[in-house]
């Protein structure tokens, strides 16, 4: 049984055609299917090694590489709070503090409705607003407790 | 991305803020009015022999962090048209404290695009990759949306402006991980690997993407590039100190009034960067400490911060230029706090390649965390000195180099600071 099929499917041919080289369209494919299915699955790579022509344990090796690529399921908001210097220091502290407390939220767990998923990451390059708190592709800077409970409830 | 005002106007000599400031601008039609892909027609009637002189002189250095002379690098690349050749272009932006290039990408993606084309003609590229970090990936889309663009206007893609050039470019998205900002990593990780950095020499000038030369370059330095066409290398050059050419964006950050966004002559005081353009410290409060140039350039104390903020003068103070980022703590930061992050950083980030490398920041980590938590004396500060600077010079990239610097001057410069914290148990 087919896998990948669909968009995915012509995503995944369209992103071939942009490389010379087959193995260099693997992130971009890799993306597309996460996007598309929400993870990375074993029926996923299974089908990409074929596509690709690359050992299943190749492309494994690539995905554990890679903090974005994820290999089992998140949350529909994946909620990144970033931990580096300039944001703990400027009020990072207190948002993680806050979601591992007040919220039902802990740091790589889903919220009841498992709709939201958390972790914390490296600086992501929103030092001038911090602290910054990145959702899906969206920054949001200049947080509180209170303006990220606000933003949560939002989307649950 | 939040607004975030970009101040003072004296743009006469500036080359990204008076464009920052235009709205519309990330569109062609705007950029165009303001000036826009001249500098492109300009250098097709050129020699590109006289061209690469232009860019020479104008003592242009490379944005990314290393500082060096990019008119230098792209005279490393062979002339031959028929060696198939890359560019790259370095988006990855991910040294903690680094934010400029974002604000190129988002607001003025024609510069840097039409940067690329005027690089590719003077080199005799056909590819170039635009390698963004892939938290990114709202920019990357105004990065697509301007290439579309171009190439409806045909600076893309096959004789352009009727010349027999051809050029293309693909914006290729990371998935997390710093040390794809490494230029050899990069490299791997658009060979579609693990981004491993690679051993130098070669340089990727000689062997880079697909064993090929390639010219990998930072998303400011090609965005440099039209300036120095339009208004030469000479005035390109004044505009900074003797041997760092133009103007610097510097990413402001941490416990000052106005953090954002300056681009300034290269060769601005770092105090004045502090107190006259940033406003000051945060609450009028004492200033404790400030990382020049992104987290792995070591810590300046307050004393050390009049300075002439280029790449000669901070490598002379220990320091780094690096990617312009300032970081600015004052006196409630803890720098215990702060070694604290770094090593989480460098512990994580660490792609494990080397030995040294992959055991020291896990040993650093220990050692640190120990302190962090009161369980050790003083004593293990001399250790965690000697453990970092035993990762010096021992590894393949620069990464190993940086934990050894950034962790041993952050300890010597406020040994008492952490002294002070460790008799304290009770704290
Ligand atoms: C660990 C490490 C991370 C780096 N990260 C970046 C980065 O995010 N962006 C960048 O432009 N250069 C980065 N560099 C520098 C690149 O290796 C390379 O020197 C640069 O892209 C060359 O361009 P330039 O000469 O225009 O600066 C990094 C270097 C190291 C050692
Ligand atoms: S120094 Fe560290 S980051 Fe660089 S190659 Fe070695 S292990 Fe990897
Ligand atoms: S330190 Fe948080 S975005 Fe840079």
């Amino acid at each position: 049984m087919k896998f990948l099929t669909g968009n995915t499917e012509k995503d995944i041919k369209k992103i071939l055609t942009q490389y010379e080289n087959s193995r260099s369209a693997i992130l971009p494919i890799l993306k597309v299917i996460q996007e598309d299915y929400g993870y990375i699955s074993d029926e996923a790579i299974e089908e990409l090694s074929e596509i690709l022509g690359l050992k299943q344990g190749e492309i494994k090796e690539v995905i554990s590489f890679y903090t974005m690529l994820k290999t089992s399921p998140e949350g529909k908001y994946h909620i990144q709070i970033c931990r580096n210097v300039v944001c703990y220091l400027n009020g990072g502290k207190q948002l993680i503090e806050f979601l591992e407390k007040e919220y039902s939220v802990k740091v790589g767990s889903f919220s009841k409705n498992k709709k939201l998923s958390l972790s914390l990451v490296e600086c992501i390059g929103q030092c001038e607003i911090a602290p910054a708190v990145q959702i899906n592709d969206d920054f949001y800077g200049n947080m509180n407790p209170e303006k990220l409970k606000k933003l949560l409830t939002s989307l649950d | 991305m939040e607004k975030k005002e970009i101040r003072n106007s004296e743009t006469e000599n500036k080359i990204f803020e008076p464009l920052f400031n235009i709205k519309g601008i990330e569109n062609m039609e705007v950029y165009e009015k303001h000036g826009g892909y001249l500098a492109l027609k300009k250098a097709f009637k050129e020699k590109k022999s006289e061209l690469l002189s232009e860019v020479k002189n104008a003592n242009l250095r490379g944005r990314g962090g290393a500082g060096f002379p990019a008119g230098i690098k792209w005279g490393f690349m062979p002339e031959d048209p028929n060696i198939e050749k890359y560019l790259i272009v370095n988006a990855d932006e991910g040294e903690p404290g680094t934010f400029k290039d974002k604000y190129i990408m988002s607001k003025i993606p024609h510069l840097l695009i039409e940067g690329m084309i005027i690089t590719s003609y003077i080199v005799g590229i056909k590819t170039g990759y635009i390698y963004i970090r892939g938290e990114y990936e709202n920019y990357a889309r105004i990065l697509e949306k301007a290439i579309e663009e171009a190439k409806k206007k045909r600076y893309l893609g096959k004789n352009i402006l009727g010349k027999k050039h051809v050029f293309n470019i693909i914006v290729h998205r990371g998935a997390g991980a710093y040390i794809c900002g490494e230029e050899t990593a990069l490299i791997e990780s658009l060979e579609g690997k693990r981004a491993h950095p690679r051993l130098k020499p070669p340089f990727p000038a000689n062997s880079g993407l697909y064993g090929k030369p390639t010219l990998i370059n930072n998303v400011e330095t090609i965005a440099s590039i039209p300036s120095i066409i339009n208004k030469g290398g000479f005035w390109f050059a004044s505009l900074g100190t003797q041997k760092n050419g133009g103007t610097r964006l510097f990413g402001i950050s941490g416990k000052v009034k106005n953090p954002g966004i300056y681009e300034l002559p290269m060769g601005t005081n770092l105090k004045d960067i502090i107190y006259k353009y940033a406003g000051g410290i945060k609450d009028d409060k004492e200033l404790k400490a400030v990382i020049p140039g992104g987290i792995s350039s070591p810590v300046l104390t307050p004393e050390e911060i009049d300075i002439s903020m280029d790449f000669d003068s901070l490598m002379k103070a220990g320091s780094m230029l690096g990617s312009g980022a300032i970081m600015v703590f004052d006196e409630d930061d803890s720098m215990v706090e702060v070694l604290r992050i770094m090593i989480d950083f460098y512990a994580h980030e660490s792609c494990g390649q080397c030995a040294p490398c992959r055991y020291g920041t896990d040993v650093l980590k220990k050692m640190i965390y120990s302190v962090y938590n009161k369980e050790v004396n003083e004593e293990i500060l001399d250790m965690i000195e000697e453990t970092a600077s035993g990762i010096i010079g021992k590894t393949i990239c620069p990464f190993g180099d940086a934990v050894g610097m950034a962790v041993g001057t952050i300890i010597r410069k406020f040994k008492k600071e952490f002294f002070d914290y460790l008799r304290d148990k009770n704290d």
